[in-house]
């Protein structure tokens, strides 16, 4: 009981970082023990890009505008790859009354394509990836995926 | 009797001139845009066109000065594809009209301070990669439009780390290949941890770490119950100690193949390959072989 009370009232006085009161003791950050090591930027061996959209050639100018973009920036382009769209189908019926045999065929088409830059820094990915971005016609979703390169954690290195 | 001048009347108005123009709200504004041609037309050839259009807009078909078309139609030979103006497919789909090449260039003329260069020692050896940054974290960011920015598929991280450049022992990789099962394949020498166990992302890389740090100390270790360890414990079955190694030495101890027995063995089986076979000379090689073979002793 007399624990319970000392751990709130030294969670209580070191809530200036916490603004939820808990039974665990006031971790501060800086004293714990460092694990990864800081580089001086991010380094990314490759971030891939994959767009989706209901128009393809939405798609295709928006690929070029990409191309263009890495040309001017000096990215080096990897894959770019235009996969098979996905179907979702919605049937409806003809008729207003029976006739299950006839019906009306709907269907929508979801376009994607992969587009990958290589070796890119942290700074050269994130400013491409804003103006990207800035710039993405309506009705595109993106999925942007970062392959990031680390080195060994100083718990490993100073082992 | 409705009050109205007669014919004759307004003409006469009219061809003097003194004639009362009503004006109708119609022709009035018809007159108007009469006046007003749209912008298109009064553009130069050579204007910059991205202070026309510097950021994305809908499509508007007065400011836009090409000759656009689009429509389907049956047969586009006889009659062209629908005009510009009053044109809703041109406003519905999105145009890029706010990114031409020379847009783009000013553009990233612009943002080109903010890029940094990668490490040409990196580009020139993809090895260096292998020693000094043997771990790769893998995560997805997503992008949509709608009411919420977040997506629960971002927390997830995919860690792939170069075993080799943990320089283990071969006793201290055989008990990290234990102590990380499937994660750990053989052939690549990469181990990969997959975790969306935590909310965030960092959270879960820093469990990943957690988890790499871990079995690399725990593999380090030696524990004293491991030299307890029998050939039935091991992961891979090993050709010394094995009942084949014990039986191919007893085999080969076993047969005394030397000069005399040879050339013994090579009349009888001339004998038997060149005559008439018969069941005593069958019976007699058969003894012969098992000799040569160590299964059977010698007769003196």
């Amino acid at each position: 009981m007399l624990n319970l009370a000392n751990t709130l009232r030294s969670s209580l006085m070191s809530s200036a970082s916490r603004s939820v009161r808990t039974l665990a003791p006031a971790v501060n950050p800086a004293d714990q023990q460092q694990v990864q090591a800081t580089l001086p930027d991010k380094l990314f061996s490759s971030v891939e890009l994959e767009y989706r959209a209901h128009d393809k050639a939405v798609l295709k100018s928006y690929t070029t505008f990409l191309q263009s973009v890495c040309t001017h920036l000096d990215i080096t382009q990897g894959r770019h790859e235009v996969l098979p769209y996905i179907r979702w189908v919605q049937p409806a019926l003809r008729s207003k009354f029976v006739h299950k045999k006839y019906k009306l065929h709907y269907e929508t088409r979801t376009h994607i394509t992969k587009f990958e830059i290589l070796n890119v820094t942290g700074s050269t990915a994130s400013t491409f990836l804003e103006y990207i971005q800035r710039n993405i016609p309506e009705g595109v979703g993106m999925r942007v995926g970062y392959t990031e390169l680390q080195p060994l954690p100083l718990t490993i290195q100073n082992a | 009797m409705p009050k109205r001048k007669l014919r004759g009347q307004t003409q006469l108005e009219q061809a003097t001139g003194r004639a009362e123009m009503k004006t109708r709200s119609r022709t009035d504004l018809m007159d108007r845009l009469a006046q007003r041609p749209p912008r298109s037309e009064e553009m130069d050839a050579d204007q910059k066109w991205s202070d026309v259009w510097p950021a994305a807009r809908t499509f508007a078909a007065s400011v836009v000065p090409l000759p656009v078309r689009m429509g389907s139609r049956p047969n586009t030979e006889k009659r062209a594809p629908f005009k510009k103006e009053g044109n809703l497919e041109l406003v519905k789909i999105p145009n890029f009209l706010h990114l031409t090449p020379a847009a783009i260039q000013q553009h990233c003329e612009a943002i080109k301070k903010f890029c940094t260069p990668f490490p040409p020692e990196l580009l020139n050896t993809p090895e260096l990669a292998k020693t000094e940054l043997p771990i790769s974290v893998d995560y997805n960011t997503y992008v949509h439009q709608g009411t919420n920015i977040r997506d629960i598929r971002s927390r997830v991280v995919t860690m792939k780390v170069q075993v080799a450049a943990l320089k283990f022992s071969e006793h201290a990789l055989e008990k990290f290949a234990r102590l990380a099962a499937n994660r750990y394949d053989e052939t690549t020498g990469i181990l990969t941890i997959i975790t969306d166990r935590c909310h965030t992302r960092k959270q879960n890389i820093d469990y990943a770490y957690y988890l790499l740090t871990v079995l690399y100390h725990e593999a380090l270790k030696v524990e004293s119950w491991e030299k307890l360890s029998a050939r039935a414990d091991a992961l891979k079955v090993d050709f010394d100690g094995s009942t084949t190694k014990s039986r191919l030495v007893e085999i080969i101890e076993k047969t005394h193949v030397d000069e005399k027995s040879m050339e013994s063995f090579g009349k009888m089986w001339n004998e038997y390959r060149n005559t008439e076979e018969t069941p005593e000379k069958t019976r007699e090689y058969a003894r012969r072989a098992k000799e040569i073979l160590g299964l059977r002793k010698a007769e003196v």
